[in-house]
């Protein structure tokens, strides 16, 4: 019952104004850019372009990667950082947060330092043969760089809301810790870690500074949607608007189906 | 039924009243602040001291050249101060199109000013100020340091975008090249099929040369000249046969709300003093000079 309640409870006359000032402000570049991209008559042709496919062809690929990578790593991750008392992994907790203050490009100019052909990392790689700036590679390692503070903050937070008790109550029972995570732990921390999927994947798809620092603009190679969208940009509007429309679409599909297991999950788990 | 109010939720609401308020008068304050063009520094125009704020579109090839003469130009001109947006041409005529605010714009060809007069946003005539040449920018550990090696496989070439201009003069370059019988169709095949990422600018070329990421990229004579990129590359001439020669144009927008001073920009270019400037910084004199100068 409790939704039923009129907005007003809740924040009074500021609360409202404030609401319609930020719905405002959000709504209306991005409908804006809804009716430049209706008034136009090439917005399909646009769309249709090689260019365009092998763009969006690439983000899903490469952020998908990105995304199972981030996973991967990150979830073992994220559950050592929230159990932990150790004071290295305290500071190394800190530490985690930094690309997500760190300016992109800054975030590709310290990927070239590191894994560059003239890299700490990259010099010695470039010797045995491998050179990862300017291929798709990169594209992922840019997205992973700056992607995978994300998730790991949202994961790390959903396995802190399991009370300690719960798990040590289930192993007292003669659940194996593996079986205690995998069917009491990740359930409860589900929905804060959708949660973790949709904004590190959103920051992985949206890429752009780290990108075309790290992993440069090449159709079909590295060059992604938001790539391809600023090089459109170069020749008008017109092409740079329908691929915008059609990331913010693909965006937001994926996000409302996230929101939607995400609740889904939130109900079932408690 | 109507809740009790409380003085909390009263001071509330006189609060969001209070900001709305303020929003509105900041709104309304703002457009009302830019007086009509023209009209408070007449007096001050008609005698000859020049002040106010120039706004200058330039291209990311002129970076070094044109923040000197946006200095000197300053200096000869107490009360004036100039700021320079420097980017690839192309992308500065977007925002040009789109209602940026600029006095003057000086593109690295005529194209994108050209688009701006059929747009009808350029007032009177641009003028030609410098010109350049191309040439390759290869990384100074690249060896050997000369064209033939530029096709072998798994070279790493950057050019600029199609749409930026040196990307316009790069691709003209490699077209000559295909069909000069001193390269050949299968050279610039093996070129192009080299190039592993599109700048956009030149300057962005440049740097991913002086980085080393890149072994070679095409950019204008004058890039390879800044210090840093100076000490990283060393430049290989194009052959005169399939070069081209990019010249700058500038001109004043029909936005201007100060002609005159922008015009004593334009002046303060062509002059010996704006000339040697940009000599300096290794530009050449415009191909022919057009003959509306002051």
């Amino acid at each position: 019952m409790r939704n039923l309640l009129p907005a007003s409870h809740y924040g009074g006359t500021l609360g409202a104004a404030a609401t319609a000032l930020y719905v405002l402000f959000i709504g209306l570049p991005v409908l804006a850019l809804l009716i430049k991209a209706a008034q136009q008559d090439s917005f399909i042709a646009s769309l249709s372009s090689p260019t365009a496919f092998q763009a969006l062809r690439l983000s899903l690929l490469t952020s998908i990667i990105s995304i199972i990578i981030v996973i991967a790593v990150g979830t073992p991750f994220a559950r050592l950082l929230a159990r932990s008392q150790s004071r290295l992994l305290r500071v190394i907790d800190h530490l985690v947060e930094l690309p997500i203050i760190l300016p992109p490009v800054v975030a590709g100019v310290a990927l070239l330092m590191a894994l560059g052909r003239q890299g700490i990392l990259g010099a010695p790689l470039s010797d045995l043969g491998i050179t990862l700036p300017f291929t798709t590679a990169a594209v992922i390692f840019a997205q992973i760089f700056v992607a995978a503070p994300f998730y790991i903050r949202a994961t790390k937070l959903g396995f802190q809301s399991v009370p300690r008790e719960y798990e040590e109550i289930s192993q007292t029972l003669g659940l194996s810790p593996w079986a205690t995570f995998r069917r009491l732990t990740l359930p409860l921390a589900a929905p804060s870690i959708l949660t973790g999927i949709a904004l590190a994947w959103a920051r992985a798809i949206s890429e752009f500074g780290a990108t075309i620092m790290f992993a440069g603009n090449l159709t079909g190679k590295t060059q992604t949607m938001p790539l391809a969208i600023m090089s459109a940009l170069e020749t008008g509007l017109d092409t740079a608007v329908a691929l915008a429309v059609l990331l913010l679409i693909g965006a937001l599909l994926v996000l409302t189906a996230l929101g939607l297991i995400t609740r889904r999950a939130r109900t079932a788990g408690l | 039924m109507k809740p009790p109010v409380y003085p909390i939720r009263l001071a509330g609401r006189c609060l969001a009243t209070v900001i709305v308020a303020i929003i509105l008068v900041a709104v309304l304050a703002g457009c009302a602040a830019d007086p009509p063009p023209g009209t408070i520094h007449k007096d001050k125009a008609a005698d000859r001291q020049l002040r106010g704020e120039l706004t200058v579109f330039a291209a990311a090839s002129l970076t070094q050249a044109f923040a000197e003469i946006a200095d000197d130009f300053e200096q000869a001109n107490p009360g004036t101060a100039v700021t320079v947006n420097f980017d690839g041409s192309q992308r500065l005529r977007t925002q040009l199109e789109h209602g940026a605010q600029a006095d003057l714009f000086a593109p690295a060809d005529r194209e994108h000013i050209d688009a701006l007069i059929r747009a009808g946003l350029i007032a009177g005539q641009p003028a030609d100020f410098a010109s350049t040449r191309m040439v390759f920018l290869v990384h100074k550990d690249f060896a050997p340091a000369d064209l033939p090696a530029l096709t072998a496989p798994g070279v790493k070439i950057v050019l600029a975008l199609p749409a930026a201009p040196a990307g316009r003069y790069s691709r003209t370059v490699i077209a000559r090249m295909r069909n000069n019988p001193q390269f050949g169709p299968a050279y610039a095949d093996n070129l192009l099929a080299n190039v592993v990422s599109t700048e956009a600018n030149v300057r962005s070329v440049a740097q991913k040369v002086a980085l080393g990421e890149a072994d070679a990229g095409i950019t204008y004579r004058t890039d390879a000249l800044p210090a840093y990129t100076a000490q990283r590359v060393k430049v290989l001439t194009i052959p005169e046969s399939v070069n081209v020669t990019a010249r700058y144009p500038i001109a004043i927008l029909r936005e201007s709300p100060q002609p005159q001073l922008a015009q004593a920009f334009i002046n303060f270019v062509l002059s010996p003093e704006g000339q040697a400037i940009l000599e300096r910084n290794g530009f050449d004199q415009p191909p022919s000079q057009p003959a509306n100068s002051p």
